[in-house]
């Protein structure tokens, strides 16, 4: 059969994108203001911030919005929008030891300086379905803001309170103790790689790595950091440090480029995760470390991505979470979405291609069937 | 100007819009002559940060903001904020220019920013306090 060039089904895809909005529409609620989705589906946005690489929290909430909450779905819309806008330029290096810290835990010391903040967390909630969330009213959520935070809603002067300290990071300490790997003295790539920019090469710079699992689907992340901390590799980690707070975005003046300006804050979690002791040149054991650091509040995120920073940098590739080609290559949403969703295109010529040589073999394997007999 | 102006650099990204809006139009009253050379346009900053492990800044990934520039004679006023929001990216950029030059109401949007300092000081201090009370006190047994 020979190939047989088609078109249509214009119609059709007009009546299905149709379709797509009368079926988020026909119950006949109330439309879904982006503020809500922004201030009430918080962790979703932060998701779809993190996963399409794009800080834009009233962009993400519109893209939840017309994803019908398909997280996936709405950081490729994300990501689409980010290739039209024009790069202004790049930020000064952020220190997390600047976050204002709104959680901050670790796993590994019980006793940390400026102590243990669990911050807004389920971690000691039961899985429990709130049934009174149902009924949840204007009326409730005021009486309940009011009690909260009586001075923060009535903007009164409390005065005596603490300023937000900056905190000292748990690893600073371990490795003030001289228990953890040595830096490398301040040894700079001199020009960072940017994956939006140069595509990816192996062996990757470090820089290259937690750039694109800074952008990594959360999912895919998770169970290959998974398969790691399981037994696929040889990670244990411990949490040294997990924290989520705002840090500063700060550009150069565009035109008094001696001048830095502060453009906002960004919130952002960040996992440190200490694993199996290693031995350096000096032959003294020491702790190594799994860094991770992502948009928005999504620990499992930044847990996942500690985990695998560590389990590749072990050097080896005799597990799966160990190879940085197979992690690199398989962890980013759009990607793996868009390769996954393309096999509903229609195949229509490569299948009948497939079918006739399926049927040729049939027909082989019958006539050889047929001389043996 | 440059301590204080370091001051203000820092804190104006959080200066309330209202505030922020009449400040800029009482500038715009008194100096008529400050132009827009590049309108508000949104765009893109890649975000730099620091890891712990080998302490090699990398590209987190971009953030949305808004930027756009304003001149008065050879000087320029630039203004950056997050997000798509052409209007405070005006009024940081007629801000940004005077408070360099000098010119304008400078002593009332001065008092006006110091008072805004005060304010968003309060803020976190106050957003601090919610935040520390789910600080674990650990009670050892035995």
């Amino acid at each position: 059969m020979g190939y047989v060039p088609i078109k249509g089904g214009q119609a059709a895809i007009e009546a299905a994108e149709k379709l797509v909005r009368y079926f988020r529409l026909r119950g006949g609620s109330a439309p879904l203001e982006i503020k809500q989705i922004q201030d009430q589906m918080r962790l979703a946005v932060d998701r779809v911030m993190g996963e399409g690489s794009l800080y834009a929290p009233f962009h993400a909430a519109l893209a939840l919005k017309q994803a019908e909450g398909d997280t996936i779905e709405a950081s490729f819309l994300l990501r689409a929008y980010r290739s039209t806008l024009p790069r202004i330029g790049y930020s000064v290096v952020v220190d997390t030891r600047d976050m204002t810290v709104i959680r901050r835990i670790s796993a590994a010391f019980k006793d940390i300086p400026g102590g243990q903040i669990l911050g807004p967390t389920r971690d000691y909630s039961l899985r429990l379905l709130d049934f009174q969330l149902a009924d949840e009213s204007l009326t409730h959520i005021r009486e309940f803001l009011s009690k909260f935070a009586p001075g923060m809603m009535r903007g009164e002067k409390i005065g005596t309170e603490e300023v937000p300290p900056s905190f000292p990071k748990v690893v600073d300490m371990l490795r003030a103790e001289g228990l953890l790997e040595t830096l490398t003295a301040g040894e700079e790539a001199e020009e960072i790689i940017d994956i939006t920019r140069q595509p990816i090469t192996f062996p990757a710079p470090r820089a290259a790595r937690l750039q694109a699992m800074a952008r990594g689907e959360t999912g895919g992340l998770m169970a290959l950091a998974y398969s790691s901390m399981r037994g696929y590799g040889n990670v244990h980690p411990t949490l040294g440090e997990l924290r989520v707070g705002y840090v500063p975005l700060r550009v150069y003046h565009k035109t008094r480029s001696d001048e830095v300006v502060t453009v906002g804050r960004v919130l952002v979690t960040e996992a440190e995760v200490i694993a199996r002791m290693d031995a350096e040149e000096d032959n003294i054991p020491r702790f190594t470390l799994g860094y991770g650091l992502c948009f928005g509040h999504n620990e499992i995120k930044a847990i996942s991505m500690a985990v695998l920073d560590r389990a590749m940098r072990t050097g080896s590739k005799e597990a799966p979470a160990e190879d940085e080609e197979f992690i690199l290559y398989h962890i980013d949403g759009i990607e793996a979405s868009g390769f996954t969703a393309h096999w509903k295109l229609p195949h229509y010529v490569t299948f009948q291609s497939v079918l006739d040589r399926l049927r040729r073999a049939q027909q082989v394997a019958r006539r050889e069937g047929e001389g043996t007999q | 100007m440059s301590e204080k102006g370091e001051r203000f650099r820092t804190i104006l990204h959080r200066v309330d819009k209202g505030i922020l809006g009449q400040l800029a139009r009482s500038v715009l009253a008194a100096v008529p002559e400050i132009r827009v050379i590049k309108p508000p346009q949104v765009g893109l900053v890649m975000i730099r940060a620091r890891e712990t492990v080998e302490n090699q800044p990398f590209n987190l990934g971009e953030v949305l903001v808004t930027e756009c520039t304003v001149a008065l004679g050879e000087a320029t006023g630039w203004g950056c904020c997050l997000g798509d929001d052409p209007d405070r990216a005006y009024h940081l950029a007629v801000l940004d220019l005077v408070l360099h030059l000098g010119v304008g109401p400078v002593e009332r949007i001065e008092a006006a920013l110091l008072a805004e300092e005060e304010r968003i000081l309060q803020e976190d201090v106050s957003e601090f306090a919610s935040i520390a009370r789910s600080q674990v006190q650990f009670d050892v047994l035995g």
